[in-house]
């Protein structure tokens, strides 16, 4: 579903190179559910940002649902996004002024999608993250855990190929964080989703498929093919990049 | 997205910040009732200006003078009168033959009417707007003998078996009653009678029927007062019996070389145009109400400039209002903006939206503002027709004797609304690129 091929992200600051990405490559089988772990500055959501097209890559290259989307103009990139990506934010990123059902129902208004359809789906997809007493509030209205449950109806109201999450739990507290998280997988697992989730926390690392860890800009550990083989000192991708 | 749900989101964004979409279309208001108050005065002085002008002579009316009749000039017969009414912008033309004075009376029994009399094309009298107090303009097979005479004309009958006494004048007598003149063109029989070099009749007399009598206006060319009137062709017969030395007689009815035409033009801005066209034709003298009008109407011009101009400049601050209130929006959005970039909105779309709100703004102040303008106008038209002192008294003045000043034509109405709704997109413009250059990225950032 997902392939990523010798990803490099370099930024200039003040004449100074900074390495974000130093080569990655890796694979996302459809319906998978991958978690991206790494500190603060590993460069975790660098990696994240490029899969979801919000950043460009300084090189490699990247398939998503077999479409190579490289290249892609922004304006293909916003089409893309609206049938294929779903996004869960760390700051929920709910529009103020709409209520929660219009807030869920916002992906399919940008499909162009007729409101009685939108309107249906979107209430189907507050009653899956149990939030049917609550379409009418606003963000403001709502708790942090709620707001983020209103945030992945959002991303998935659309039934994407893909569903990006960034530090998803950040800033709920660890309870909170249990039951979002036990229905994000849940609602992953039932539409039969690839999810991609970046965390800095093991926990939450915990609740996916499969392991990634990326340390100072390249995987450091993968659980697949940690179970596949056991690794050697450095990875081979590791050591391309580092002649 | 569908057009319907990019105007939601616009009108929801703007009712969100009710205060400051009010104010902003406050200052559109301000703006479009300033231009529209004063390009109204600028056209209601126009109109009055016209109106006034209108009251001393037809403005839409040129007259041709044919002075110079010496062989190299061009003739003003039928020919070049056919000539001038295959204009597209002629309403009509008629020639005016001046009967010579004393070559013939018209007679009704022991009455006489020796006054003036003009030959015209009958059928096109209606056209250069004569007014009938009574009876009608003559038909088709009636105008061969047809005589109009003007109201006042009426009292030029003279008793001829009387040497003094001898007339009626339209006075009140002692019980304020207007004396009745001697003839009713309408009943009596008239008879059109040559005279001879002596001043004695001569010849049989024509018989003619009055179909009807003029109301008397001296704005018309030929002038409608103290005047009769006959048909052209009648006219013709008439001057190739006249044997005098005169410029227009005794050449025959084919080379009839005319002294004045008059042609009436569609509309007052063709005036010029078909004044040119017959000067072209060989005619430099032509007279029309345009030699008073132009340089007056050229004055107007500058006045409703200036007036158009003052309006204007509020109408750009309150562009630059809306400017400002669009790019606070956009930076008070930048995530908002950024998360929909990231939920698959497309950046024509975003674009789209913000000119939409910005032209809403427009559209809100434009329609208020036209409404203001409506009272505006009210209330100066009020203050000039009860007050006549001070300074809109002053205008009031220049304007003659009309008592509105300020006038919204339909147009205005229109163009106004339409004028604020493009000056609001066209503020919207540079926030508008602003909100689309925002990266999807800023949806992501913590520090926001």
């Amino acid at each position: 579903m997902i392939q990523v091929e010798g990803i490099k992200k370099i930024y200039c600051v003040d004449k100074e190179r900074i390495v974000a990405l130093g080569g990655v490559s890796l694979q996302v089988r459809e319906g998978e559910i991958c978690c991206i772990l790494g500190s603060s500055g590993s460069g975790k959501s660098t990696l994240l940002n490029i899969m979801a097209g919000l950043e460009k890559p300084s090189r490699g290259k990247i398939l998503l649902a077999g479409e190579d989307v490289t290249r892609f103009s922004e304006r293909r990139w916003a089409q893309f996004r609206q049938k294929n990506i779903g996004f869960v934010f760390q700051s929920y990123n709910l529009l103020p002024t709409l209520s929660a059902l219009e807030n869920v129902a916002l992906p399919l208004v940008f499909r162009g999608i007729e409101k009685d359809l939108r309107i249906r789906e979107a209430a189907k997809m507050l009653l899956a993250v149990g939030l049917g007493s609550r379409m009418a509030h606003r963000p403001s209205q709502m708790s942090g855990g709620q707001q983020q449950r209103v945030g992945i109806a959002r991303a998935f109201v659309s039934h994407p190929k893909i569903v990006f999450a960034d530090e998803p739990t950040g800033n709920l507290d660890s309870k909170t964080s249990d039951e979002v998280m036990r229905i994000m997988v849940g609602l992953a697992r039932r539409y039969h989703e690839t999810l991609v989730l970046v965390t800095h926390d093991r926990e939450i690392a915990a609740y996916g498929d499969r392991l990634l860890e990326i340390h100072d800009g390249f995987v450091r550990y993968d659980s697949r093919q940690a179970s596949a083989q056991k690794a050697g000192p450095l990875l081979p991708q590791e050591r391309k990049a580092a002649t | 997205m569908k057009l319907r749900d990019m105007l939601g989101m616009s009108v929801k964004n703007l009712l969100k910040r009710k205060v400051r979409t009010s104010l902003t279309a406050a200052g559109v208001l301000i703006g479009t009732g300033a231009i529209v108050v004063m390009l109204s005065i600028g056209i209601g002085l126009t109109e009055g200006m016209n109106e006034s002008i209108g009251q001393m002579g037809d403005i839409t009316v040129i007259q041709i003078y044919n002075y110079n009749q010496s062989a190299d000039r061009a003739k003003l017969n039928d020919e070049a009168i056919a000539s001038i009414a295959s204009m597209d912008q002629v309403v009509a033309v008629t020639p005016v033959y001046n009967v010579p004075w004393g070559s013939c009376v018209i007679e009704s029994g022991k009455y006489r009417y020796d006054g003036s009399l003009y030959g015209v094309d009958m059928s096109a009298m209606e056209s250069f707007g004569y007014q009938l107090e009574n009876g009608s303009f003559p038909d088709d097979a009636e105008r061969g003998n047809a005589v109009l005479f003007s109201s006042d004309a009426l009292y030029s009958f003279f008793n001829t078996k009387k040497k003094s006494h001898n007339r009626v004048d339209p006075y009140p007598d002692q019980n304020g009653n207007i004396p009745k003149p001697y003839v009713d063109p309408l009943k009596d029989r008239l008879e059109l009678q040559m005279m001879d070099e002596e001043g004695k009749t001569t010849g049989r007399p024509t018989k003619l029927v009055g179909t009807g009598v003029l109301t008397t206006d001296y704005s018309k060319t030929p002038s409608a007062s103290y005047a009769a009137f006959v048909d052209l062709s009648l006219a013709r017969e008439l001057a190739k019996k006249i044997k005098t030395n005169g410029s227009s007689g005794g050449r025959g009815a084919q080379e009839l070389n005319y002294d004045q035409a008059v042609v009436k033009t569609a509309s007052v801005s063709d005036v010029q145009a078909v004044e040119q066209a017959i000067h072209d034709l060989g005619f430099p003298d032509t007279y029309s109400m345009e030699t008073v009008r132009a340089p007056i109407q050229q004055m107007m011009n500058t006045i409703q400039l200036v007036l158009g101009g003052i309006g204007a400049v509020s109408l750009v601050v309150a562009a630059l209002g809306i400017l400002n209130t669009m790019i606070m929006s956009i930076y008070e959005r930048t995530r908002e903006i950024g998360v929909m970039k990231v939920l698959g909105c497309e950046v024509r779309h975003i674009r789209a939206m913000f000119l939409m709100e910005a032209g809403i703004i427009g559209l809100l102040g434009g329609i208020l503002g036209l409404g203001v303008s409506y009272g505006a106008s009210a209330l100066i038209n009020f203050f000039a027709s009860s007050g006549g002192s001070g300074a809109l008294g002053g205008i009031l003045g220049m304007a003659g004797s009309v008592s509105t000043i300020s006038v919204i034509p339909p147009w205005l109405a229109a163009g106004s609304v339409v004028f604020a709704v493009c000056v609001g997109v066209v503020s919207g413009i540079l926030p508008a690129n602003r909100a689309v250059k925002i990266s999807a990225l800023t949806a992501i950032r913590q520090d926001t």
